[in-house]
């Protein structure tokens, strides 16, 4: 009997326990509440941080899908690969994402492509400016950061004009996703916006270069973006007068340490002494890294080699005494196109017969040995070699296995030479042929190795226009603004349909380094459709169509 | 077939005890053996009670022979008249009592075969001897068949009036003797009693008569059981021998094609990670359609079950049925019931198999020339530089230059490995009347297709009852599994499928090569390897308490913890070209749940003439909580260390979350049923969870249901063909919790981080949206539903329709990308599924000839109600009027054939075309092809699904066989496998069938090596994915009955079994229908022999 009295009580005990609710209320114990946040300067900087970074996809670094992934202000694949969809280089993996772009055969589902169209920056640009003022802190700390912001979203709005043209210019968060249905606002609007914008934050940004600024965007960096777009609208004189201010800041000067200089600037050993540099995207091993190595890298160092350069930069490059190749009388010898070049061909590519990682490159025999036993990885046929025979090596560097998604180089996004050619172009555009023009391409022609402008032969706006353009794609090749060139010059139906060429085939003597080339056939990697139609613009996505009402696609999509 | 279910179930001492209900049935007989071995057993193991106080020696000497078979002797004069006895015993030995006795009174005891002597004795030291002698030879003999004339073992033969009895042997036979003039009395469950007079016979034969009446098979309900026959909701069931009889690998997978309206699709046959999915009655929700599973009541995974275990399985399909479960229960509940110990001498049980397993479908990739000459027109067509050249092309024909022109069979490389199969099964059960136990220990072991691929699973199971009181009982269910697997990293399954036959596998001195930096067989070889240790606690403790007649109390503690580590060890090796295949690295995770449940319920269970009731009240409160952390070193510095500590400082990086949930409950249930004619069933249940603002989180979900047992009424007891006909009709609404934690909350997320000046910078950001008005989801169902059985239970037949509605349905409705955010979730879709299900069966023995076949199939269509914003973003359509996630796509109409078609046919702009290319329909006509082109192509939810079981014996033989299908399914295969070189990859001999000038007719377009026009999804390569298949074959044969006799064995079978030997299918040669959309990447699903053996000692 004592027991069934125990059970009972213990029954009712289970039966009535606490009615309390508490019970069921629990919250997440590895993330902020918003109802807590924005009060301290703690608060501020992790906002900071989180306007510049992105969540980390993994501790552990996966390349697959990196970029669409990943909602960084800025990202090194933005930079790298945008060239192969130019005739710069040639993209050989369809799921890195510009291999469409670069073909002509990008359509609005093709997801790759999406990821400029994204508003998820736009929405952690907006709430910090909105919850800013509610953090207690210094004034001109509180209005730099705000500058800051400001910039980044600036940046943002700038690519998306560039790439999709009339977008829906959003500077308040939304609450109710219904609200979001939004149609394309013109780009002139846009464009008019980001230049106040800049205009305005660039007296709260401080003038420093970027070893001096950590990372963070300055008044240089608000100039030079200022400078860049009103370049590509044909904004003459502002441009000039922005990229002039940012010249004339005393904390720039052209990195010229060293024989190899225009190549060092890149490496990550030299960040500490790069005055050139006026912001980059910052990489950090583990939390933040660049998996460019990955991409760039030749397959016999473990590469995908999935940035390939094409023949034709290769071509557009000077001699050295400062002829195009196609006259007669530069001394030119297509049996030996790598002898006698302008020094930033080999610093900026890796073609047969360049000595790199301490033997010659030879993506042209299919053995290394004479007896055709030794396959060659690097062979332009196999796996993860360079389709077209030609790596990348701006930005490249021999590193173990092991960092190659796990880089911690930043990927430069503005930087002085782009600022001085960029003047020069305006100053062209304007007719206003100055020394300071001529002086401008010169330092940047020093610096490479090569000798002053000929004032003989570029003496005209044509000529300097010729040479301005030539000057532009050499010095920033693969540095991602050849596309915005191209569209503003639009020469895309000059150098864009038909086929893209790749090295010929031949041999490379693997003790000497001497390139002997078989016969006149080159490589070709694709073949290229071009149409003017699309204004060099890309589709809208066609989720983005799906979903909102308002949205209009692009024209010839 | 149901008695021999029942039978079956007793005897092979898998018995099942399914509940209170089945206990009490089984009650009968069980004593009636044990009073039978009274004669022998020893007093130490003969339980009885007595309760008097003050009674003379005398007295007590008369209860206890009135309770058994035994006789006190004694001169008359050595029993004190004075000394009285106060004993109060409850199931005590009679050992005990005699001891008691002799403490209290100076006698002592011998007990000589049913006498017990006694003396006086010389001290107070209790004393009682024992003297069992061998039994006489018996008297009486015979045999008890069934009504078709088969042994019927377990019966019980009582002496009428006494308790002098034994049960009948596996052939039905019996010997007793019993004085001339006693009367038998025969009885078996399901079975009229006899009595008979012996009659001075020495042998008794019976033919036992069925009794409808006591046929009583009764199902697992949520909180309880219910007999069959009165059930009002639609519950499927299957019992042990339906799992037992089959090398399953998982629980998850032995229940396809048992029950209709439950579509079990199992798309991997990887060692450990096999688990098959599960639908009932279709895709009920946008989110998590798992149904729920309770193991023993306690919400928990069947994962982790020792298939051997499991006495019944009962699928709650309809919200009346479920709805006891409320929130959870929306998409369908699975009740597993685990085995418990009977009363009795321990019964010992093995089972055992070996087997080997293949993979069911193997695509068949060109070999290298082919290879060659296909990639190189490929390259061709898109305007490229061949590949292979003259030179190359011919060293592959030849073979003459094995090290850089191979032929390799990366298939053939990959499936090395054994994959054999074998498990052990060693079950133990018994206990008296008091205390009952099963202990079972299970060991499974089944390797890869490929090598180094290894899974063990060890199981072990104690559960016990015991009986504290008349009125107290505890019971206690542990069970303990722990899996290890371990197999290669990386994505070695899916690279075989790639790696192009022209590169070698190794090079002569024994090194690897590699595609890509990358070698699929090196990864297996070489490459580490990745183990998964889940250890798998549960633990159940509960007590019930009888208040009162026919009410009782139950209250039950639970906890089941898991314990899931992982630890991904890469190694480093250098490749044959000198290169380093990578850097060293150790990744260890850990991820802990843990579910503490608390329940207790109220029972009154009550008749009233012809008026029965049964209420139910109870209340229950669950807590998870989950834990993960993950750490990861790199640079270890060779491959043999691997743990964390040897690993460099400079690749540290760590990893954690946790989420934490909570669930409580109110439930109660009414039952009341009328002559056993009409029946009626109400339950409500009230959830409150975690997973919701406060002021949303309380969801109130009731059903009703009722029956109509037909055949009992007056007007069709002529019809004695029809044994029982019984119509139902439920209604009810179910809740959906499956949706993450912490949705309403509005978070910063940490984490995205940046670097400043060199180093890190912490970073926040908003990353999420979220919805504060979340709620549940809720589901409302109807089922009518009909059973029929004629000529006594030989034919059956049961028709069920249902109509699920889903509302409310917790989706992200596709917003506009300008909202900078993934969607949130909002209460915003609808869908219903509609069905019907047929269940058929028939069974029936003709001599040494027996056979029982059953048929099920259940039609469902799904159909989406509501869905704010159509999403038509990729080849599954979410839209209002079509089957949720249907395949979505062009409508292919053959080739472009000329180049006047190419240049004036409607095509999707910018798109590469050329002769050769699919060409799609312009459906809307308008001179292009685009989105709006597109259309239904078909669901990816199957339509029909069905199951087909023949069972056939002839004497001692048995064969079975056992098909699934699926119907009216599409499946769309991964376009890197069905079109050739997409990606990287290779091709295969169909891929040959192309798109030439000469061959416009072909099955595939002119090759390409990457073209993304013609993968895009339409009707080229979204096809019908139905299928049947012979998922098991298996044939038996119990060794006979002499034999084993003569070794003291009561059964052993022995069996052959065949798991997915035969496919019938459109949808390809070369991939498993069964994972239609995974093909490309997944471990394949698998077919095997086993070979087992199953002993009752």
């Amino acid at each position: 009997m004592k027991t069934k009295i125990y059970i009972l009580i213990a029954a009712i005990t289970v039966l009535g326990w606490s009615c309390s609710d508490d019970f069921l209320d629990v919250n997440p114990k590895d993330q902020l509440s918003d109802a807590t946040f924005w009060q301290t300067q703690e608060d501020a900087d992790l906002a900071l941080a989180g306007a510049y970074g992105t969540a980390k996809l993994s501790a552990f670094p996966n390349f697959y899908r990196w970029n669409e992934r990943s909602n960084a202000w800025e990202s090194g694949w933005n930079i790298n690969f945008m060239d192969l969809m130019t005739d710069n280089g040639y993209s050989q993996y369809i799921w890195d994402g510009v291999k469409t772009a670069g073909n002509g055969q990008v359509n609005p589902s093709d997801r790759n492509m999406h990821n400029f169209f994204k508003y998820n920056r736009i929405v952690k640009y907006n709430t910090f400016l909105e919850n800013i003022d509610r953090v207690d802190m210094e004034e001109s700390k509180k209005a730099r950061y705000k500058a800051e912001v400001r910039f980044l979203r600036a940046y943002d709005y700038f690519k998306k004009v560039m790439w999709y043209g009339d977008v829906p210019l959003v500077t308040n968060s939304i609450e109710d996703p219904r609200d979001a249905n939004l149609g394309r606002d013109p780009k002139q609007e846009v464009v008019d916006f980001i230049l106040k914008e800049l205009g305005e934050i660039a007296g709260d940004l401080p003038v420093q270069n970027a070893v001096q600024s950590g990372g963070h965007a300055t008044r240089g960096a608000a100039l030079a973006l200022k400078a860049r777009l009103e370049l590509y609208e044909g904004m003459w004189s502002d441009a000039m007068a922005d990229a002039k201010s940012v010249m004339d800041m005393d904390v720039y000067e052209l990195y010229e340490v060293g024989e190899t200089a225009y190549y060092d600037m890149f490496l990550p050993e030299n960040e500490s002494l790069n005055k050139e540099n006026i912001m980059a995207i910052e990489h950090i091993q583990n939390e933040f890294p660049s998996v460019m190595w990955q991409h760039l890298l030749p397959a016999q160092e473990g590469g995908w080699s999935s940035i390939n350069a094409s023949q034709s930069i290769v071509d557009a490059y000077e001699t050295l005494d400062g002829k195009t190749i196609d006259d007669p009388t530069s001394g030119y010898d297509a049996d030996k196109p790598f002898e006698n070049r302008d020094p930033r061909l080999d610093m900026t590519i890796i073609h047969a017969g360049s000595m790199w990682n301490g033997r010659y490159f030879n993506p042209i025999s299919q053995f290394l040995d004479e007896a055709e036993t030794v396959a060659n990885p690097d062979y332009f046929t196999q796996g993860s070699a360079s389709r077209s025979g030609y790596n990348v090596y701006k930005y490249s560097k021999v590193v173990p296995v092991a960092d190659l998604r796990n880089g911690e180089g930043n990927i430069i996004v503005f930087r002085l030479a782009e600022m001085l050619l960029t003047f020069a172009e305006a100053a062209i555009e304007n007719n206003q042929i100055t020394g300071e023009v001529y002086d401008a391409l010169d330092r940047i022609r020093t610096r490479a190795g090569m000798p002053v402008v000929d004032r003989g032969v570029y003496n005209s706006q044509d000529k300097m226009r010729e040479l301005v353009r030539r000057e532009r794609r050499v010095e920033l090749a693969f540095e991602g603004l050849r596309h915005y060139d191209i569209k503003r010059w639009d020469i895309g139906a000059e150098v864009i349909p038909g086929p893209l060429y790749g090295t010929r085939p031949g041999h490379v003597d693997m003790t000497t380094g001497e390139v002997t080339f078989t016969d006149g056939d080159r490589v070709v990697m694709e073949e290229r459709a071009f149409f003017p139609q699309r204004k060099y613009l890309l589709p809208i996505p066609q989720s983005e169509i799906d979903a909102n009402p308002n949205m209009v696609q692009n024209e010839g999509y | 077939m149901k008695f021999k279910l029942i039978r079956q179930l007793v005897l092979m001492s898998q018995f099942a005890i399914v509940g209170f209900l089945a206990q009490c049935l089984t009650f009968t007989f069980l004593m009636a053996g044990e009073v039978g071995a009274q004669q022998k057993q020893s007093i130490e193991h003969i339980y009885l009670s007595l309760e008097v106080e003050g009674a003379s020696i005398e007295d007590v000497f008369s209860k206890i022979e009135g309770q058994t078979a035994f006789s006190f002797a004694y001169k008359k004069g050595i029993l004190h008249k004075k000394t009285l006895l106060d004993a109060s015993f409850k199931e005590e030995s009679l050992a005990n009592m005699l001891r008691f006795i002799s403490q209290n009174t100076g006698l002592s005891f011998k007990r000589v075969d049913e006498t017990i002597q006694v003396n006086k004795g010389e001290s107070f030291e209790p004393l009682v001897e024992e003297l069992v002698s061998v039994l006489a030879d018996v008297d009486i003999s015979g045999k008890i068949t069934d009504e078709n004339g088969e042994g019927l073992p377990g019966a019980s033969v009582i002496e009428k009036g006494t308790t002098n009895g034994i049960t009948t042997d596996l052939n039905g036979q019996y010997k007793i003797n019993l004085p001339e003039n006693a009367t038998l009395v025969i009885s078996f469950v399901g079975y009229k009693t006899a009595e008979i007079p012996i009659a001075g016979r020495s042998t008794i034969d019976l033919q036992m008569e069925l009794d409808a009446e006591q046929l009583e098979e009764v199902v697992v309900i949520g909180y309880g059981t219910q007999k069959k026959v009165n059930l009002t909701g639609a519950v499927a069931t299957m019992d042990s021998d339906k799992i037992e009889s089959r090398p399953v690998t998982n629980v998850s997978s032995a229940l396809q094609g048992q029950m209709p309206g439950v579509t079990v699709v199992q798309s991997s046959g990887e060692p450990g990670r096999d688990g098959a999915s599960i639908r009932i009655r279709g895709v009920g929700t946008m989110n998590n359609s798992n149904p729920m599973v309770l193991v023993d009541g306690i919400e928990s995974s069947m994962d982790d079950i020792n298939p051997g275990d499991i006495a019944s399985i009962s699928v709650l399909k309809d919200a009346a049925s479920a709805a006891i479960y409320g929130t959870r229960a929306a998409n369908g509940v699975i009740l597993i019931t685990t085995k418990r110990g009977e009363a009795g001498a321990p019964k010992v049980s093995y089972n055992g198999y070996v087997g080997v397993q293949r993979p069911t479908f193997k695509p068949e990739f060109l070999g290298a020339y082919e290879y060659a000459l296909l990639r190189n027109e490929g390259l061709v067509n898109e305007g490229g530089t061949p590949q292979f050249s003259d030179a190359d092309l011919e060293k592959i024909r030849t073979g003459s230059d094995p090290v850089n022109f191979p032929d390799t069979d990366w298939l053939d490389l990959l499936y090395q490995g054994s994959g054999a199969i074998h498990s052990h099964d060693l079950n133990v059960s018994g206990g008296t009347e008091k205390s009952k136990y099963l202990l079972s220990l299970g060991y499974f072991n089944q390797k890869g297709l490929n090598k180094n691929t290894n899974f063990d699973r060890y199981n072990l199971r104690f559960n016990l009852d015991t009986k504290i009181s008349d009125a107290f009982s505890i019971g206690l269910n542990t069970a303990m599994s722990y899996r290890d697997i371990s197999r290669p990293n990386g994505d070695y399954f899916v690279y075989p499928h790639r790696t192009p036959p022209t590169i070698s596998n190794k090079f002569p001195d024994g090194s690897y090569n590699h595609y890509l930096n990358n070698n699929p067989i090196a990864l297996i070889e070489e490459g580490g390897r990745h183990q998964t240790n889940a250890t798998h606690l549960i633990s159940q403790l509960f007590g019930i308490v009888t208040l009162a007649e026919g009410l009782t109390l139950k209250g039950v503690v639970a906890t089941d913890l898991n314990f899931d580590d992982q630890s991904k060890h890469t190694k480093s090796f250098l490749w044959g070209d000198g290169t380093l295949s990578g850097n060293t690295s150790l990744e260890n995770s850990i991820r802990r749940t843990r579910n503490i449940t608390l329940q207790a319920w109220l029972n009154y269970d009550k008749s009233f003439g012809e008026h029965q009731i049964n209420l139910l009240a109870g209340t229950s409160q669950e807590a998870y909580t989950e834990d993960y952390d993950q750490l990861r070193r790199i640079n270890l510095p060779n491959n043999e260390l691997t743990e964390i500590n040897a690993g460099s400082n400079e690749g540290v990086a760590t990893e954690g979350f946790g989420v934490e949930s909570r669930l409580r409950s109110f439930f109660g249930r009414a039952n009341y049923s009328f002559k056993d004619k009409y029946l009626f069933e109400t339950n409500l249940r009230m959830d409150g969870s975690s997973k919701l603002a406060s002021n949303n989180r309380w969801g109130v979900f009731p059903s009703v249901s009722a029956g109509w047992r037909m055949s009992e009424e007056a007007f069709m007891q002529d019809l004695s063909w029809l044994s029982n006909l019984k119509v139902r009709a439920s209604w009810g609404k179910l809740g959906n919790h499956r949706i993450g934690d912490y949705e309403f909350i509005p978070k910063i997320a940490i984490g995205n981080n940046y670097s400043f000046f060199g180093a890190v910078a912490d970073g926040v950001a908003q990353v999420e949206a979220t919805n504060e008005d979340l709620t549940w989801e809720t589901n409302t169902s109807y089922d009518i539903g009909v059973d029929f059985e004629l000529f006594e239970g030989r034919f059956q037949f049961s028709a069920d329709y249902y109509n699920r509605l889903t509302e409310d349905i917790l989706t992200p409705v596709p917003v506009s990308g300008i909202f900078g955010l993934p969607a949130p979730l909002v209460n915003a879709g609808s869908m219903r599924n509609k069905g019907i299900e047929f269940v058929l069966g028939t069974s029936a023995v003709n001599g040494d000839f027996r056979y029982d076949l059953s048929f099920n199939i259940g039609f469902n269509k799904n159909n989406v109600v509501k869905y704010d914003k159509p999403d038509k973003s990729g080849e599954r359509l979410k839209e209002e009027g079509s089957p949720w996630n249907a395949y979505y796509g062009y409508e292919s109409i053959g080739f472009f054939q000329t180049d006047e078609e190419v240049l004036n046919d409607p095509k999707v702009a910018g798109a590469p075309i050329q002769k050769g290319d699919l060409k799609f329909k312009d459906q809307n006509d308008d001179g292009v092809i685009n989105g709006d082109d597109r259309v239904v192509i078909g669901s990816s939810i199957p339509g029909t699904s069905y199951g087909l079981n023949i069972n056939l014996g002839y004497k001692n033989f048995d064969l079975s066989i056992f098909g699934v299908g699926m119907g009216d399914v599409y499946g769309l295969l991964n376009d890197q496998v069905e079109f050739p070189f997409v990606n990287g990859a290779k091709a295969q001999t169909r891929h040959l069938d192309r798109w030439t000038p000469e061959t416009p007719n072909a099955r595939y377009p002119i090759t390409h090596i990457d073209q993304w026009h013609n993968y895009e999804a339409s009707t080229f390569n979204v096809r019908n994915a139905s299928y049947f298949r012979i998922k098991n074959l298996q044939l038996g044969y119990n060794l006979p009955l002499p034999l084993l006799e003569s070794w003291n064995i009561s059964k052993i079978r022995v069996y052959l079994s065949g798991e997915n030997l035969l496919t019938f299918t459109g949808w390809s040669d070369d991939f498993d229908p069964e994972s239609p959309d995974w093909a490309w990447g997944n471990y394949t699903p698998v077919k095997s022999i086993t070979g087992g053996i199953r002993v009752n000692f």
